[in-house]
Parts: structure tokens; sequence; C-alpha cells
């Protein structure tokens, strides 16, 4: 079974997150899809949150990111990442995550795809893709 | 020997070793083997390589994620470790060894995946495992091997005990899935009775109809049909059941019905031993019979059979013995993406070939040391094309401006692999 991972940020925390990521050997770049906020329909609407989807989220890394959430972080050194243990906890805090089957969902919302996945997260808080 | 003769004797020995190689896949594809120098002649000469494109130093790449050519490594969840189903693909090696395309941001890569050419039909993940479903028996597994080779076999020994009610005693197991109402639905399962009412006295006589050990398929409580297990005849539903023999004493048992949603939707595999109450209580004892490949389908029509059983590890992964597959690049339209650096820069076509269809991006450019990116929904000149062209089998960037007919034969290369005819902006309106 394949579990798709959604994970949205504030843009205000986007490049910690980023450096999360990176210390966490995913990458430095994964918080890259803007969220604006749905109604707003201006030319140019403010970026109010970075997302990203992950098709096939591996469970080791699930684990990581259920034990942080319950208060245990990785055993990293966050300086040497530009990350305080203090943001990192904030950030933790802050996201926005989802995935899809959720084992631990009462009644668990299936969805037909990831991007669907996806969409359904951004549309419960008001959120649409940023077309730039 | 000389110098000449060793190069003679190497080159035998490669076209030897080539050509037992060639044999091997075709005899795997059930095609016809290579029997001479000149049916190889011919064979090669019908095979169009997109390396080809390259003949005059062109730049470029030429990315094939299918496995089933020559080359063993190409799909590589991380630098030299081939990716396998259902794994995020960190690199594709460039056939031409020139530009690889990678993501190295884990939540940006594409699955690698496969599915048999007709597309995923078992609705069930994991439907050869137990463990998925709700067991209200007892089923332990075995080391058997199933009819079709892949699925696992499970012994299902349900301990029947006396019914006070003196009727019947029936364990189950079940899982559900997600209908709407009106659907059709087959529901199948590879079954082998090894000890079936033989505590039943002088089987078959007249009364056997009403003594029986059975198994019987649904959805919920409503009895769709039932097979009696020490006469393989269909007791219940042989309108709309099928059996089918598969020889060493397995047998597929299947049925279709009209799914409600004023259920639960649940499909229940179900084991009872039955009597009337004139013949007395059921009587109590051990049955053994072993299962393996369950499935659940949508079905065309009410009378519909199974079709072969598909093993789903995955969305990503479904593998159906004895069918041809296609392997893909599934990207999720909202951040994967992949790309190649072009330390010189690059001014060409871009082929991308893909499930639901294949598409030309002509007169590509990218800067010295820019990079070509295929992804998340675009390609270089063409926004949003990408979701129009499905499952991504492969691509051809060529540094230069490519003729219809050479377009025709890349297409052509990746339609054999899966892909879909060309698209045109037309297609898209």
């Amino acid at each position: 079974m394949s579990t798709s991972l959604v994970i949205l940020i504030p843009a205000s925390l986007a490049d910690a997150a980023n450096a999360l990521g990176n210390a966490l050997n995913l990458g430095s770049h994964n918080f890259t899809v803007p969220l604006t906020a749905a109604d707003n329909d201006l030319e140019q609407p403010e970026v109010t949150h970075y997302g990203l989807l992950h098709q096939a989220a591996q469970p080791d890394f699930l684990a990581t990111i259920k034990a942080a959430q319950e208060g245990t972080l990785p055993n990293i050194d966050w300086q040497e990442n530009g990350l305080t243990s203090e943001a990192v906890a904030e950030i933790i805090q802050t996201m926005t995550y989802s995935i899809s089957p959720d084992p631990d969902a009462d009644e668990p919302v299936i969805h037909a795809s990831p991007l669907a996945h996806f969409k359904h997260v951004i549309n419960e808080l008001d959120l649409r893709i940023n077309e730039r | 020997m000389t110098t000449l003769d060793n190069k003679i004797a190497y080159l035998t020995e490669a076209k030897s070793q080539l050509f037992v190689a060639i044999n091997g896949i075709l005899a795997e594809r059930g095609e016809p083997l290579l029997t001479s120098a000149s049916t190889f002649r011919e064979y090669a000469n019908s095979i169009f390589n997109p390396l080809a494109l390259f003949a005059n130093g062109e730049q470029g790449a030429f990315i094939d994620v299918s496995q089933k050519s020559l080359s063993s490594i190409r799909v590589e969840t991380s630098p030299g470790v081939p990716a396998e189903f259902g794994q995020t693909v960190q690199r594709v090696v460039d056939k031409l060894g020139q530009h690889n395309p990678v993501q190295d941001n884990s939540s940006l890569k594409p699955v690698y995946g496969r599915v048999p050419v007709g597309g995923r039909r078992n609705l069930w993940v994991n439907s050869d495992n137990i463990s998925t479903f709700t067991q209200r028996s007892r089923i332990i597994e075995t080391d058997l091997v199933s009819p079709d080779g892949v699925s696992k076999v499970y012994k299902w020994n349900p301990s029947f005990k006396e019914d006070p009610g003196g009727k019947s005693f029936t364990e189950d197991f079940y899982r559900g899935i997600s209908t709407e109402d009106g659907d059709l639905i087959t529901q199948s399962i590879y079954v082998k009775p090894i000890n079936a009412i033989s505590r039943y006295p002088n089987p078959p006589d007249e009364s056997e109809a009403d003594r029986q050990v059975r198994l019987t398929l649904s959805q919920d409580a409503g009895e769709a049909a039932a097979l009696n297990l020490y006469t393989m005849q269909i007791v219940a539903g042989a309108d709309r059941a099928f059996l089918e023999d598969l020889e060493n004493g397995w047998y597929r048992f299947s049925v279709t019905y009209t799914a409600r949603t004023d259920s639960s939707n649940n499909q229940f595999f179900s084991f009872s031993n039955r009597t009337t109450v004139s013949f007395g209580p059921a009587p109590s004892g051990e049955e053994e019979v072993l299962i393996a490949a369950l499935q659940v389908e949508y079905a065309k029509f009410s009378d519909s059979p199974p079709t072969p059983f598909q093993k789903v590890l995955s969305s990503f992964d479904v593998y159906e013995p004895n069918a041809d597959h296609i392997e893909y690049l599934r990207f999720d339209f909202v951040d994967d993406r992949m790309s190649h650096t072009f330390p010189d820069g690059f001014q060409g076509d871009l082929i991308v070939c893909g499930t639901l269809g294949s598409w030309v991006d002509e007169n590509v450019v990218i800067p010295a040391g820019g990079e070509l990116t295929i992804g998340p929904k675009n390609l270089p000149n063409t926004p949003n094309i990408l979701p129009a062209l499905g499952d991504i089998i492969g691509w051809v960037p060529v540094s230069r401006t490519t003729t219809e007919e050479e377009r025709a034969a890349i297409i052509g290369y990746y339609k054999k692999k899966g892909a879909a005819d060309r698209l045109t902006a037309g297609d898209l309106v």
C-alpha cells in the first residue's frame, strides 16, 4: 500500500522547512508549491503557504514525523544545518500534515489519487495553487 | 593467433551472445525465434533505435524507463541502486551516457511503476494477503504455490461446532470496497478442498443438497452464490456464478452481482456446514480448504466471468502472470519533475511518450548550464501537457529539428512499450 503525504507550511517558514528537509537528507527544495487564499482574485495574490506532495512516502519518514509531532526530534546537529531545535519544533507544530490512507483516522477518506489528496487538503484550508 | 584473428573471434563470440540474449527475450514474449543469420539481420533492420538520431554528434538524451530492452540498470532510487516498482526515482540513466535526468528532492521524485497492458482490474491492494481482511475464522498461511504461481496460499481451517439451532455453523472473513448503487461487481477466489464433508455419512445421496459444507460469496448478508465443496457443484446463484477447473484439485469460484450502498459494501467469503432439522444438528469437526487469489473487480454484465488474477502490491505495482506489462514513471502533476542539465546548452526537439499520448515539443531552447525539465505539468514549450500524456515511458531530446519520419519512428519505438499515439494541439481543445 502506498501512502501519499501532503505537508503545507506558512510562507514565512518555507526556508526553514526546506533547511529541515535538507537536514533529514530529503533534499533542500521540497516546499515548492506556492499557495494562496482561494478567494484572492488579485493578479498577483500573496503566497501564504508552500506545500509539497509525496506520492509514496516511506514508513520510516512517516515514523520520524509522527515522533517529532509527539515531541521526539531526530538526533541531528540542527545548528550545523542553520536551524535550532526551537525552530524545528515550531515547524513541526505549525505545519499541516496529512497522509492517505490514514491508519489512525476514524473514518479514513479514500482519495482517487495523490493529486486528489493534495487538492482535498488545500481545499479544506481554503487555499489554491498559485499558478504564477 | 594474429590480432585480426583475435578481433574476429571476439566479434563472433559477441554475436553469439547477442543471438542467445535476443532469443531469450523473444521466447519470453512468445515471439518467433531467430533461427539463422538472415533472420537475425532482418530482425535488426526492423528495430528502430533512437540512438540512430545521434549519429552525427547531436546532443541530447535517450530516456527509456522500460526494463524490457537489454540494458540492466536505468531507473534508480539513488545513484547506482535500481528502483523497485513503487519506489521514487532519483535518476534515470541516459542511454546515450550524456545527460541523466535527476531529482534530488524527496517529494519531487516521480514513482517507478508497472501495470499489465489493459490496466488494473483487481480493486483490492494485497488481496492475496489474508491479513488485509477481517477474519472470523481460522486461516493459516502456507508455503504452497497457487495455480497462478504468484499469490499466497492459505489453509482455511474452520472448527465447526454443533449449532444448538440444529441448522448450520458458519465462519467467514471479509473486506470492503467503495462502490456505488448499481455497480456490477465480480468477486472471485481460488479454492482447493482437502477435507470437506468427509464427516457426512453417505454423500452424495438424495439428502446431499441439504447436508453440505459450502463456500458462499456475497456482499454482506445477501447470499450471492454458493459452492458445495464435496460435489463441487454450484448450489445457489448458478445464473450468476462461475466455476473453473484449474487442475490439480484447484478451482476458481466467482459470482457477479449488483452492489448495494444500503449495506456496508463488504465482500464476504463464508464457509459453513449446513443440515436440516430433520437430519439433526450439524456435526462438529474440522475441515481443510486451501484458498488463494482473492479478487474483486468491476464487471460489464450480470453474468461476467472473472478476469485473470492480478497481484496488486500497491497502486504503482500491479502484476498479472502471463501478461505483458507497461513500466512507467508517474508524475503527480503537483510538484514532481526531473531535470537534465546541459552545460553547453541545447536547441532542438523534445519527444515525450506516455500511456495516454505522445507529444513533440518543438524548438526547445536551453541556455548553457540550464536545465531541461519534465514536469510538474509542463514541457519547456507546452504548459499543462503532462496530464494529457499520462504515465511517462520515455523521452528523447535531440539537438536539431527532427523530421516527421523520425518523430513517427521515435513514437513507434515507445508504442511497443505501451505509449499512445501522438497528440496534436487539436486533440487538447
